[in-house]
């Protein structure tokens, strides 16, 4: 067996048990509930204005404000993830050979990124709703739903990485939100700041952006916006990895 | 010790939670302030945030040291050096693909961003550098970033652009002539060039300007008291002027009756806001121009074709010896007529606009006019020169009364200002001019001119109207009375006839009697139904009304209940001028009809019918009959928008969104505001010929907003006004020709006033209108987008949304509550 062909069989292994896990804790059911509630509400309240002609129907809006919800889901999914790992060592016990800790790193967000994949497909009865009774423009909900799928990924890694800091659940969760609420408009921060350079890191860091102005309310799928999802994917895992290894050297 | 190290560790990870907490509230907090600035609050956090961390820190050094140097320094090292590597190696392909500039992929069907051939084939053949220049609020210019982007990979690097927030940078702002945000200005060279939004209209537009650097000639009618591109004051166009010239326009005024055509090199007419009529000949050169495939642009308040101050006959006088009586015109002229034949004697040119009013002087050697150019001029009686110009009213003089010896002249407007001069040397008298605190209608010397009166009204800020009635001494300027009689709009004054006392009348049909002595007034409702116009005294115990509806009534002053001893008709519109013959036998009307007629009161025949003035406006005529846009005789007044400014201050939110002239307005959900504008119907047969488009709209509630037709009986909708929602400015295009015409019921919305309201879209209007009514010289016309018909075309019934709500709402997170609740209930089973 290769060795790649033997890492993707861990990462199955590992996602599918972590994806499992999820679904025997009643709190993901909550969450999800809590998620479609909120995005009932969204909805209701757009249709509402759609409905009497006062907006162009779309889900732009809806999508919008889920992607907003994301922050404080996404934390409170991964919370757990690796400070438990890190107290545990769950998966060291569940294999014979020893497992890397980019594979756990990678397959325990790939559960996760499950989970919210499932989320936000919960959400398509919606745009379906829109095609039934009008004519919406399909490509432009496409494009914010492969946006959304996108940013839960990132926001999900960084979740997994702010999880690796701290063995209190607590304290991962109020660190992850902290660092992607920051992150959502860090563009904010530019008047605080002289010099071009850094002006332009921080509008290139914000997370709402890359997401907002192109493919949620313009459909634009640009591959700059692909590469600084994937960039903030590889980026965090690659981190938590790394911190996960020192971690347990110290344990 | 081992619990001391326990409880310092969570302690860290309080003050590092702590430290997040802070950083949550601080981005809360710039999410609450517009523009995300910062505040007390959000500075506050941040110090509790890097407070927080360096407590995390400080509280175990040891640990961060070990965390990076790990279990041996020198293994921990290497990695963490690795890792370096490795994040700059993603960074790096992160700048990678961003300077590669890969171009999106659009998933929409509409291709919003897309270029159009035409502009693709411009840009590709670029060949000299162009310089965009964007000024937006910060984060507001997405839009224009795409189509810039766009634009910019089609230019093989020839287009570069940049944006700009004026307000932090107002220098360069300053610099382009820039006042506004959303505006992109175009440079190539010396040459520049200014889109108005960012659209591809807009932008190709402007590109093919600047290309070609010739800026557009504008011409401003002048001659009819329109507004002027000089003037600084509120009313003025100043700033309209500096926004076209701003927009590649180059702007000159033309007084048409002087060249009697349109020069060659016009690519745009502009008539902005004229209050008197056009003559027949001024306007044939605008239909030859048009039907050369020019541009018009029509900006007309209220009051039919002579504007805001009335159509036809405005004012009639006797001379002493009532052989003659004169009347002022809204074409421009004050005739003289022979009181038995009803000849013209002589007719007085000059004034630029209507003529308001007209008095002989008691000698009867000279004439007085004053007009709405704020003029008031001394004519001789018998040749007709002009012997006397007086400025000094900076709005319309609204009367104009000699006194009895002839000595002195007053004139009141509605700048709330008296200005009475000496007749033989035309300079003010000392007390002169006296200031009031109402706009003034009219006014009235007292039979031995010893006292001068005048009458007046205002709006309140609580929607009602406050008059005034004023009488001075005429020898010194002291004030006798000051006295608040009606509630609406009075605009009739006349002494008693011996002097004593002073009556007033209202558009609300009552008469106000005031004794000079005690100051005292009082009021009588005489005609609640039909208002009181303007009236004159005949004796000591009547008087002759003019009402609302073109009849004239003869009615006791002092018995309000009495009977009318005569009711005189035959004019067919209706009746802004009345006075009574010196010898009290006669009276003298003049009529919106056009028409000045003299009546007997004994007999009450109308004995003479004078048809000089003309009552249409030849400019409104054909607006109506060859582009099929009726300028409507009416106020538009809008309740639903009347809390921003007041009824007849109309914001327009409801835009044509097809329209490229509202469409941007539409799309950035910018407002306008109208001051005292009228409606335009549109000729439904000609509608599709001259591709007629509705621009603007009142508020479509129902009964929000109406056009009032009689705006002297009160603002409240009836039968005979027009029903909301108004048109308020329609475009035309006549394929034929190519001519184009824009016509808007106002001209307020362009004025020094209006610009100086930077939250509102006025001058984007102007300019977007201007733009297009030029087009055609940009040698380009561009298809809109096709953004489709992006409906719900099977709306829900009101129970169906209800359903839908409460299944999305409240079902589907129910159900996976259950389905949660069940899990917990399987898992304590099991256990």
């Amino acid at each position: 067996m290769s060795e790649v062909g033997r890492s993707l069989q861990t990462l199955w292994v590992i996602f599918k048990h972590e994806f499992s896990l999820f679904f025997i804790s009643p709190i993901v059911y909550f969450i999800g509930a809590g998620w479609l509630f909120f995005a009932g509400l969204f909805f209701s309240f757009a249709m509402n204005n759609y409905n009497s002609g006062l907006a162009v129907p779309s889900m732009t809006s809806v999508l919008g404000s889920m992607a907003f919800l994301l922050i404080f889901i996404a934390p409170a999914i991964t919370m757990r993830m690796v400070s438990e790992e890190i107290r545990t060592g769950t998966h060291e016990l569940l294999f014979t050979a020893p497992v890397r800790d980019w594979e756990i790193i990678v397959g325990k967000w790939l559960g996760s990124w499950g989970v919210l994949t499932i989320f936000i497909l919960l959400t398509v009865p919606y745009p379906l709703i829109l095609l039934w009774r009008g004519t919406p423009d399909t490509g432009l909900i496409l494009a914010g739903y492969l946006g959304i799928w996108l940013l839960a990924g990132a926001v999900l890694a960084i979740g997994i990485l702010t999880s690796s800091l701290s063995q209190y659940q607590l304290v991962a969760f109020m660190i992850g939100m902290a660092v992607l609420i920051t992150m959502w408009l860090s563009d904010a921060f530019v008047s605080l700041v002289s010099g071009a350079v850094i002006s332009d890191v921080l509008t290139e860091l914000t997370l709402q952006s890359h997401y907002h102005d192109t493919m949620l309310s313009r459909g634009l799928v640009s591959p700059l916006d692909i590469g600084y999802f994937v960039g903030i994917m590889v980026l965090s895992l690659f981190i938590a990895t790394q911190i996960l290894g020192t971690r347990r050297w110290r344990a | 010790m081992n619990d001391v190290r326990i409880n310092r560790d969570l302690l860290r990870w309080i003050v590092l939670g702590v430290a997040a907490v802070a950083l949550i509230v601080m981005v809360v907090a710039l999410l609450a302030t517009p523009q995300n600035r910062f505040t007390t609050v959000s500075y506050v956090a941040l110090g509790v945030t890097i407070l927080g961390l360096a407590g995390y820190v400080l509280l175990d050094p040891e640990d961060i040291v070990q965390m990076v140097t790990g279990r041996t320094g020198q293994y921990a090292l290497t990695t963490w050096l690795l890792s370096l590597v490795f994040v700059a190696f993603v960074v790096a392909l992160y700048i990678l693909l961003r300077s590669a500039d890969l171009p999106p992929w659009d998933l929409t069907e509409a291709q919003k961003y897309q270029p159009s051939e035409q502009t693709i084939q411009l840009l590709e053949s670029l060949d000299q550098d162009v310089h965009v220049t964007g000024f937006y609020a910060q984060g507001a210019e997405e839009d224009a970033k795409v189509w810039l982007d766009n634009y910019r990979r089609y230019s093989n690097g020839k287009l570069t652009y940049e944006f700009i927030d004026p307000d932090a940078n107002p220098g360069l702002a300053g610099q382009l002539g820039v006042t506004r945000t959303g505006v992109l200005v175009f440079q190539s060279g010396d040459n520049t060039a200014e889109a108005n939004s960012a659209s591809e209209r807009e932008l190709t537009g402007a590109l093919v300007r600047v290309l070609s650097g010739e800026p557009r000639k504008a011409y401003v009618i002048t001659g009819h008291g329109e507004r002027s591109i000089i003037d600084g004051a509120g009313e003025g166009y100043r700033q309209a002027d500096q926004a076209l010239t701003n927009a590649n326009f180059e702007v000159e005024t033309l007084n048409l009756l002087e060249t009697e055509s349109v020069p060659d090199d016009a690519d745009l007419v502009i008539i902005p806001g004229p209050t008197s009529q056009f003559a027949q000949p001024e306007v044939d050169a605008l239909a030859a121009y048009l039907d050369g495939g020019g541009s018009l642009f029509v900006m007309s308040d209220p009051g039919t074709g002579g504007g805001s101050l009335g159509n036809g006959v405005l004012d009639v006088a006797f001379n002493a010896d009532g052989n003659l009586f004169a009347s002022a015109g809204a074409d421009g002229t004050a005739k003289v007529w022979d009181t038995e034949s009803g000849d013209e004697v002589l007719s007085l040119t000059g004034h630029n606009g209507s003529v308001i009013n007209v008095a002989f002087s008691p000698d009867g050697n000279e004439i007085a006019t004053s007009g709405a150019d704020g003029t008031v001029r001394v004519w001789d009686a018998e040749s007709g020169d002009e012997m006397a110009q007086l400025p000094g009213q900076t709005d319309a003089v609204s009367d104009l009364e000699y006194s009895p010896d002839g000595d002195l002249l007053a004139s009141v407007g509605q700048d709330q200002v008296v200005n009475i001069w000496d007749t033989n040397n035309y300079e003010l008298v000392s007390y002169a001019p006296i200031l009031t605190s109402v706009p003034l209608f009219a006014a009235d010397f007292s039979p031995d001119g010893s006292m001068l009166a005048a009458t007046g009204a205002r709006n309140t800020a609580s929607g009602g109207v406050t008059s005034g009635t004023y009488v001075w001494d005429a020898t010194n300027g002291d004030q006798l009375v000051d006295v608040s009689l009606h509630s609406a709009l009075a605009l009739g004054i006349s002494f008693s006839t011996d002097g004593k006392s002073v009556y007033t009348t209202s558009v609300d049909g009552t008469l106000g009697v005031v004794d000079v002595a005690s100051g005292e007034g009082s009021t009588s409702s005489l005609y609640p139904d039909q208002g009181i116009v303007t009236f004159d005294v005949i004796d000591a115990d009547t008087g002759v009304f003019a009402l609302g509806d073109a009849s004239l009534h003869v009615h006791s002053l002092t018995e309000a209940a009495a009977d009318d001893e005569e009711v005189l008709t035959g004019h067919e519109d209706m009746i802004q001028a009345v006075e009574v013959s010196p010898n009290g036998e006669l009276v003298v009307t003049g009529s919106r009809d056009g028409t000045a007629r003299i009546w007997n009161l004994d007999t009450g025949e109308n004995t003479v019918t004078t048809r000089g003035h003309s009552a249409n406006d030849a400019l409104t005529n054909y607006l109506s009959s060859a582009w099929g846009i009726t300028l409507d005789d009416d106020v538009a007044v809008d309740l639903y928008t009347a809390s921003v400014f007041d009824q007849v201050t109309p914001v327009i939110y409801n835009y044509n969104p097809s329209s490229p002239i509202t469409q941007p307005l539409n799309d950035s959900q910018l407002r306008m505001f109208m001051v005292l504008a009228r409606s335009i119907t549109i000729d439904s047969a000609m509608q599709e010929a001259l591709s007629l488009t509705p621009l603007l709209y009142t508020s479509s509630q129902q009964g929000a907003s109406w056009g009032e037709t009689d705006p002297y009986g009160g603002l409240a909708l009836d039968d005979q006004d027009i029903p909301g929602p108004l048109t308020l400015g329609v475009s035309g295009e006549d394929p034929d020709s190519g001519a184009r015409i824009v016509v808007v019921g106002d001209a307020d919305f362009a004025s020094n006033d209006s610009f100086n309201q930077p939250a509102y879209g006025n001058g984007e209007f102007l300019i977007n209108a201007a733009n297009w009514l030029t087009e055609s010289e940009s040698l380009i016309d561009l298809p809109g987008p096709d953004v489709g018909n992006r409906t719900i075309d099977k709306p829900f019934s009101q129970a169906g949304l209800v359903i839908m709500s409460i299944a999305s709402v409240c079902l589907a997170p129910l159900l996976l509550v259950v389905a949660g609740g069940a899990v917990w209930l399987a898992r304590r089973q099991r256990r």
